[in-house]
């Protein structure tokens, strides 16, 4: 069984990618999500890129199973995420995430860092107890 | 081609489409994201907004001399979903200007009519060459 969450609880660091032009491609695929900027680098140079950036929800799915690891107990009622900066084909990431909210709902505030200084995730999750999701 | 404001509505509804958690879609999204391998991944609902339909509305919506870029994205569900079930989703699509962006709400519901799941993506409107922003 699980600890009750705190307000402060930490989830564990998790690190993202780096991810190649196969990944991006087969998210493309899988998501039906074909913009070019994420999948043709001579656009994203055109943008000013010197890769093409991986899908911000490509980043942010990330978080779902990372929360499923953590606290494999809780199911995600809410997800919201803002992409703040890009997070380039081949680039390293970091997930972490912390309790904001332990009474009633959890809320935690997760942050997926890349190499920039602003994060290119920066996203909240409410989370329930498995069943009072259904 | 240049789009002009009074070209494009400021709001469309787009829909309501039929959508469906068939289990190869979810399948292969769970193998692109690493999604556990139970149930519907949070994020799989982002599919529905590329299904053909729903992505030449929108592509209408955002017009020829811009390139979306996805800004943020929130899933707001109010039960989960079901594998191998099917929903019914209806949109607004909403032009803002200054800076541009199109705001996509979508509302989930059961065949029946019960409340499923909300979405509401923000895509920031980044103007192609030749195109005209409003900043």
């Amino acid at each position: 069984m699980n600890n009750p969450l705190a307000r402060g609880d930490k989830m564990p660091e998790t690190p993202v990618g780096p991810f190649d032009a196969a990944a991006v491609a087969a998210y493309a695929a899988a998501s039906g999500d074909d913009n070019p900027l994420h999948l043709d680098p001579a656009l994203a140079a055109r943008a000013g890129f010197s890769a093409p950036p991986v899908h911000g929800m490509r980043l942010m799915a990330e978080i779902v199973p990372a929360l499923a690891a953590w606290r494999p107990d809780m199911a995600i009622r809410r997800l919201s995420g803002t992409f703040v900066e890009p997070l380039l084909i081949g680039e390293r990431a970091i997930l972490s995430g912390r309790v904001l909210r332990a009474a009633g709902e959890i809320l935690v505030r997760v942050s997926i860092q890349g190499p920039r200084r602003g994060p290119s995730v920066l996203a909240e999750a409410t989370l329930v107890p498995k069943e009072g999701a259904r | 081609m240049r789009a002009e404001r009074s070209h494009r509505p400021e709001e469309a509804v787009l829909g309501p489409f039929e959508v469906a958690t068939g289990a190869s879609e979810i399948l292969a999204f769970a193998k692109a994201t690493g999604a556990p391998g139970d149930g519907v991944p949070a994020t799989f609902p982002i599919v529905w907004l590329s299904a053909p339909a729903l992505k030449a509305a929108l592509r209408e919506a955002v017009g020829p001399d811009f390139l979306p870029v996805h800004e943020s994205q929130s899933f707001d569900y109010a039960r989960l979903l079901a594998p191998d079930a099917a929903y019914r989703l209806a949109a607004v699509a909403r032009r803002e200007r200054a800076p541009d962006r199109l705001v996509v709400e979508a509302s989930v519901t059961e065949p029946a009519g019960a409340p499923v799941l909300t979405l509401r993506a923000v895509l920031r409107l980044v103007p192609l060459a030749g195109g005209r922003a409003h900043e």
